[in-house]
């Protein structure tokens, strides 16, 4: 009878506990794991590389590269319904609620930077859908970049900084940028990955793929630099035309990427069926992007990607049926999403 | 059929070709073909199967499974097809595989399962059949599409008793106890999930077999009792599970179906108010058939209300089959209450239930047929007025065009689809320009105005050949081509015979790897084929794809020509060449018949009686009378129930003719004659008997001629003997005999020599129908009893009897002195009587030179003319004068190198050869 109190006390107080701590949602495929996929605590620091956390007299160090997001502990309501509208694809009104919720936040440095980055964030996804608010969101990008050079968002900016400046052909801006980002910690080889892409987008093929191959020789197997630099390769190959190889080295790439590997899964099928495309076989093109939709839906990124590539397979196809219900589902489920624009 | 299947056409999505063999992950592939068929997308998920058949890595266990996946598939397919006859492809389709499947995996752990999506299968092709059968257009039609679905609610029965069986034990291999926790317990409450749904799926099969039956009928009463027992019991054992609460609805249904609207509602109601979250998709059943209970009951208000909530309730569902069936009730139940209804509300409703309607006769099933008849009704055709069609934008009266077609009002599709591409060009939209052209062309058909029909098709085919619509257009144009030419005999019949040659001929190249391709080269081949090029329609019927579901009709069709092709061969005495097309021709007609097996078809299934027969025949010809009888036999029995449905009695009749030829053949005289008995049984009233009388003599004949030629003397022998006792046991049958019977057994026995026998039918024909006066009374009967007399008169004199016959020939003669028949007998008499050297040679030659030369001046000269001569030329041959007779008959043939038949002219040429 004397135990029963207790129990209850330790459960109610573990619970306190939890609901006031910071809340650090991990990646499942990644390395660094923590008990039910989180690590609970205060959030103590914040840097390119990682994330500091500390529970009781525990401190965990968390890379960022294995980080989903993070809740903070007593974050404004706006952040969370920000990121709601941002999901939901409601882009514009993400941003006002962003720079709401990084209003509201005083004296708490992270969610502030959080907030920030979102609204940046979100502003390259209306620049994606007009192209009239590049400027914009490459301002607020560089702001933010140079605000938080040293926080946990920067690389993700500078790489958001990149796609932005690539759209324009800024390549000077390009190289600059991709500078910026390969003097941070651990995102020397993403740079380098982009900085080769770079020259497949000016049409230099061949230099393109040299440089990957640098790349995939000195990462390792299995590793998301090499399956980076494999795909940029793959991309190069399409480019000039040698669409074989590329097939082959996508193939690879699905062959050696875990089956439960939604990311890299996703990214891999469409890279095919984007060189499959590009080799003039669209019902092969057909099953690879299916493959993203069927089984990788969950790639929110990815997978209206893949949906936009099956409405125009299908179109090309003449099944105009089908090309409309699949339009009808990225309208639905992306409503926002930049290949909404783009398929209209 | 042809514009049934035009129509399933119309309606059936296209596949596009296909891809090249690719290499595939084999850790996606059980989930990605999953996903196909959950997405609906059954032609890629068929063609992922294909790869992964072709493909490399696949572990063996998944390789096994590949049969039975794609069975899988096409039992969706069916499910989900659009017209009935795609359906049934399917389904047939389905079976092979998972038969096939099933066999070869006896033991493994999936194959219960194997079985019961057999099971369904075959329940869904019954249900199928009914749909067929609801929509036939003659009684005789749906008798055999109701017998089908009999069948295969059987089979179905029969498949769900062998799940059951496996599952049973499946289940009962489990311990009696097993802790919750253990991985096990969710493994036997699995099985028990699936040996429940067995027994239940086998009851609810009795149930749709029930509904076969005319409604009071003493089979629907039984057979809904023993489903209604069935489902009884599964709730009273396992009430608490899924299986025994839906047990408890079709409980409820089983009582509605018998009238007893009470107890039904009472079950309806008890369910709906079950708390049970899970129970809710059957709750939405419920709730429809409690609807139906409303209306049953006249509670016409009540119900349409009811159907609003429903509808209301499941705002995205009005395609599933109660959805569709709750729309309909609620035009049904709103027609009934109008009477009682204010103007303003009255067109509200009406309105509201055409809308109901649209969506109902949209969508292929059970309901179709009423919502069309019922729409038609509330919603009357208007003229198409252009300027309505010019304010629709060209979506929206393409819209409308398909809606007419629905309501399968033709001529108004064709007036507005006229008007709205008449707004459009192919530049603009081509996709959608092709469509609508394809619509127009099929619209035309099925208005019947099949020369506009053929041109629009044709037009999409070979200007666009990459369209989409276009392959499906090359259809509807050979089908308008061949329907134009059997409708119109005028103009110029071989040029448009070319003309569509030469279009099927695109088609099959213009589309070679399509159900299209197909059809053309069918079309081909059966125009090669009348036309008597023989070795043109082979190649055609060979080149349909082993994967077409018209194989088995192109097989047969082949089979067919390469017969035609042997027996050329065998005229120019080829006989190695003639051989070896014979041979072909069998194994052709074999590989049909076996398609048509693998894929189901029964005994009673038409086209493979008439392959069975066609093959039966051939085996005849060449002397294989048992393997014929194989054949036949066990068709025969099925044939011979008593619930054979009318459409297939012309086909029965065949193949007792087939049957007897093979017993006459092989010298099995009792089993002939009782086909003999059976024939007449089915063969029908009067005329049609004595028609089957000929043809049976004509069918013995040809037996004979056969063996005769064969130089088979002693089949020949053999089949005269059976021939004679066959005859004699017809004489010899007090019932069932008539006029026609008896004078065709007389006539028979007379032709093999049985001269006294034959005499004694004619007496009794003479004693028997010369008092009848309702024979009497017929007209020509008095003709009729003078030929008989005649062949008395013949009797007598193949007997022997020359004076009786002298004396018989001359009360006829001076009775009716110009009758040539009577005439042409007493030369007959004298000549048999100079054969027998009881007359003299002289005589006969003398009166038959006399009587030639009373013909001679006929013109044109009577077959009697010759015969007369021929038999002056064997009386001088009597005579010694062999050179002379030959003479004779040079020079008639000379002046009339035909002699009248080919026949005559074959006896003359026999007997100067001879002479020689």
């Amino acid at each position: 009878m004397s135990r029963v109190p207790s129990i209850v006390t330790i459960v109610l107080l573990g619970a306190c506990s939890s609901a006031r701590a910071d809340v650090v949602s991990l990646t499942p495929t990644a390395e660094f794991k923590a008990p039910g996929n989180a690590v609970r605590g205060t959030v103590q620091s914040e840097s390119p590389s990682e994330v500091t956390v500390k529970l009781g007299n525990n401190i965990t160090k968390v890379p960022t590269g294995a980080i989903v997001s993070i809740t903070y502990d007593n974050q404004p309501p706006d952040l969370v319904l920000a990121q709601t509208r941002e999901n939901a694809g409601n882009f514009a009104e993400a941003a006002d609620l962003y720079k709401k919720a990084a209003a509201k936040a005083t004296g708490k440095p992270f969610v502030i930077e959080a907030a920030l980055f979102g609204e940046a964030r979100v502003s390259v996804d209306l620049a994606l859908t007009d192209p009239s608010k590049t400027d914009q969101a490459i301002q607020l990008l560089e702001a933010f970049g140079r605000t938080y050079s040293k926080g946990r968002h920067v690389v993700p900016a500078l790489e958001a900084l990149t796609r932005l400046y690539l759209g324009k052909g800024d390549y000077a801006k390009v190289d600059e940028t991709l500078t910026r980002m390969s003097a941070l910690p651990q995102s020397a080889d993403r740079a380098a990955v982009l900085r080769a892409r770079v020259f497949s987008k000016k049409g230099e093929f061949d230099k393109a793929v040299v440089e990957l191959d640098k790349i995939i020789a000195a990462s390792a197997e299995g590793s998301v630099k090499r399956r980076d630099a494999q795909l940029a390769k793959a991309e190069a190959l399409v480019g000039g035309k040698k669409f074989s190889e590329a097939e082959t080295l996508v193939r690879n790439v699905i062959k050696a990427a875990p089956a439960e590997d939604v990311a890299s899964q996703s990214l891999a099928h469409n890279m095919l069926g984007d060189c499959l495309r590009a080799a003039g076989k669209p019902r092969e093109a057909l099953y690879a992007y299916l493959h993203t939709d069927l089984l990788f839906f969950k790639d929110r990124e990815q997978h209206p990607r893949a949906l936009a590539r099956i409405a125009e397979v299908w179109r090309e196809l003449r099944q105009e049926d089908r090309a409309g219900e699949t339009l009808d589902r990225l309208r639905k489920e992306y409503p926002r999403s930049p290949y909404v624009a783009a398929a209209r | 059929m042809l514009r049934a299947a035009l129509l399933g056409s119309f309606l059936f999505a296209s596949l596009v070709g296909r891809p090249a063999l690719a290499d595939e992950d084999p850790r996606f592939a059980e989930s990605f073909l999953q996903g196909l068929r959950d997405r609906g997308y059954h032609d890629l998920a068929l063609e992922y199967l294909d790869r992964l058949r072709k493909s490399e890595g696949v572990p063996d266990e998944l390789r096994k499974r590949l049969d039975y996946e794609e069975g899988r598939i096409r039992i969706d397919v069916g499910i989900r097809a659009t017209d009935p006859d795609r359906a049934r492809e399917s389904f047939d389709q389905a079976r092979i595989k998972l038969e096939a499947y099933i066999a070869a995996n006896p033991d493994a752990d999936t194959t219960s399962g194997a079985i019961v999506d057999l099971a369904q299968l075959l329940y869904e092709r019954g249900r199928n059949s009914m749909i067929q059968a609801d929509d036939a257009r003659t009684p005789a039609e749906k008798d055999v599409r109701v017998n089908e679905a009999r069948s295969s609610f059987a089979a179905a029965r029969s498949a769900y008793e062998r799940a059951f069986e496996r599952l049973d034990k499946a289940y009962k291999a489990f311990d009696a106890f097993i802790p919750v926790n253990d991985p096990r317990f969710a493994r036997r409450e699995s099985a028990l999930s699936a040996l429940l749904n067995a027994e239940l799926q086998r009851a609810i099969v009795d149930y749709e077999d029930a509904r076969t039956y005319p409604e009071g009928s003493a089979e629907r009463t039984a057979k809904l009792q023993t489903a209604l027992d069935a489902f009884a019991g599964i709730h009273t054992r396992h009430r608490r599970q899924m299986a025994g609460i839906a047990a408890r609805m079709w409980q409820g249904k089983c009582y509605e179906e018998r009238g007893e609207l009470g107890p039904a509602k009472a079950i309806y109601d008890e369910l709906l108010q079950h708390p049970a979250q899970q129970l809710l998709p059957l709750q939405k059943k419920v709730d429809y058939f409690r609807i139906l209970v409303m209306a049953k009951r006249k509670e016409h208000a009540a119900a349409v209300d009811e159907c609003l909530r429903w509808l209301s309730a499941f705002p995205n569902d009005r395609r599933s089959y109660d959805a569709l069936g709750i729309q309909l009730q609620h035009a049904k139940s709103t027609v009934a209450l109008l009477d009682e209804l204010e103007p303003g509300e009255r067109t509200k409703l009406l309105a509201r239930a055409v809308e109901s309607l649209e969506q109902v006769v949209k969508v292929y099933s059970p309901f179709k047929l009423e919502a069309v008849a019922l729409l038609k009704q509330i919603s009357p055709k208007k003229a198409v007025k252009a300027e309505d069609v010019a304010r629709l934008s060209f979506d929206d009266a393409v819209g409308r065009a398909e809606q007419a077609i629905q309501l399968q009002q033709y001529d108004e599709a064709v007036e507005i689809l006229r008007l709205a591409l008449a707004k459009n060009d192919a530049a603009r939209d081509p996709a959608k320009y092709h469509r609508a052209r394809y619509t127009q062309a099929f619209c035309l058909y099925m208005n019947k105005d099949y020369f506009e029909s053929a041109v629009v098709a044709e037009h999409l085919a070979r200007r666009f050949p990459n369209g989409e619509w276009s392959a499906k257009a090359s259809e509807i144009g050979v089908a308008a081509m061949i329907d134009a030419y059997n409708s119109y005999q005028g103009g110029d019949r071989q040029g448009d015979l070319d003309r569509l040659v030469e279009f099927a001929r695109y088609a099959s190249t213009t589309w070679p790897d399509s159900e299209q391709g197909d059809s053309a080269r069918m079309t081909v081949g059966q125009i090669a084929l009348g036309r008597g090029r023989y070795e043109e329609a082979a190649a055609a019927f060979d080149s349909v794809r082993p994967s077409s579901a018209r194989k088995p009709d192109a097989q047969a069709f082949s089979g067919d020509a390469n017969w035609k092709l042997g027996l050329k061969a065998r005229d120019r005495n080829a006989t190695a060449d003639a051989d070896a097309l014979t041979a072909k021709a069998i194994a052709l007609y074999r590989s049909a018949i076996d398609a048509r097996r693998k894929s189901g078809a029964t005994d009673a299934d038409l086209p493979t009686i008439l392959n069975s027969c066609d093959l039966a025949g051939i085996q005849l010809e060449v002397g294989k009378p048992k393997e014929a009888l194989a054949l036949l036999d066990p068709i025969a029995r099925e044939l011979g129930k008593p619930n054979r449905p009318a459409a297939l009695n012309a086909a029965y009749g065949r193949v007792l003719s087939g049957l007897l030829r093979a017993h006459v053949a092989d010298g099995q005289v009792d089993a002939a004659i009782a086909d003999m008995n059976k024939l007449e049984a089915a063969g029908g009233e009067g005329k049609d008997r004595a028609q089957l009388y000929f043809e049976l003599g004509r069918l013995l004949e040809r037996e004979q001629e056969s063996l005769r030629k064969r130089g088979d003397k002693s089949g020949l022998e053999r089949t005269r003997a059976a021939y004679r006792k066959f005859l004699d046991a017809l004489v010899a049958s007090s019932s069932g005999q008539t006029f026609e019977s008896l004078v065709w057994a007389g006539g028979n026995l007379l032709e093999l020599g049985a001269g006294a026998e034959a005499e004694a039918v004619f007496r009794r024909v003479l004693d028997t129908y010369a008092k009848d006066a309702q024979f009497s009374s017929r007209p020509g009967a008095s003709d009729r009893l003078m030929l008989v007399r005649l062949e008395l008169v013949a009797a007598l004199r193949v007997a022997g009897k020359f004076d009786e016959a002298d004396k018989a020939i001359a009360e006829i003669l001076a009775q009716s002195p110009r009758l040539l028949q009577a005439q042409m007998e007493k030369g007959q008499i004298l000549s048999a009587k100079a054969s027998a050297k009881k007359g003299s040679w002289n005589e006969a030659f003398a009166y038959w030179q006399a009587l030639a030369g009373r013909l001679r001046n006929l013109s044109p000269k009577p077959k009697e003319y010759f015969e007369a001569w021929y038999n002056a030329a064997l009386a001088l041959e009597g005579q010694g004068k062999a050179a002379q007779a030959k003479q004779t008959l040079s020079s008639v043939m000379r002046l009339s190198p035909t002699v009248g038949s080919a026949e005559m002219k074959s006896k003359y040429q026999e007997m100067i050869a001879r002479i020689k």
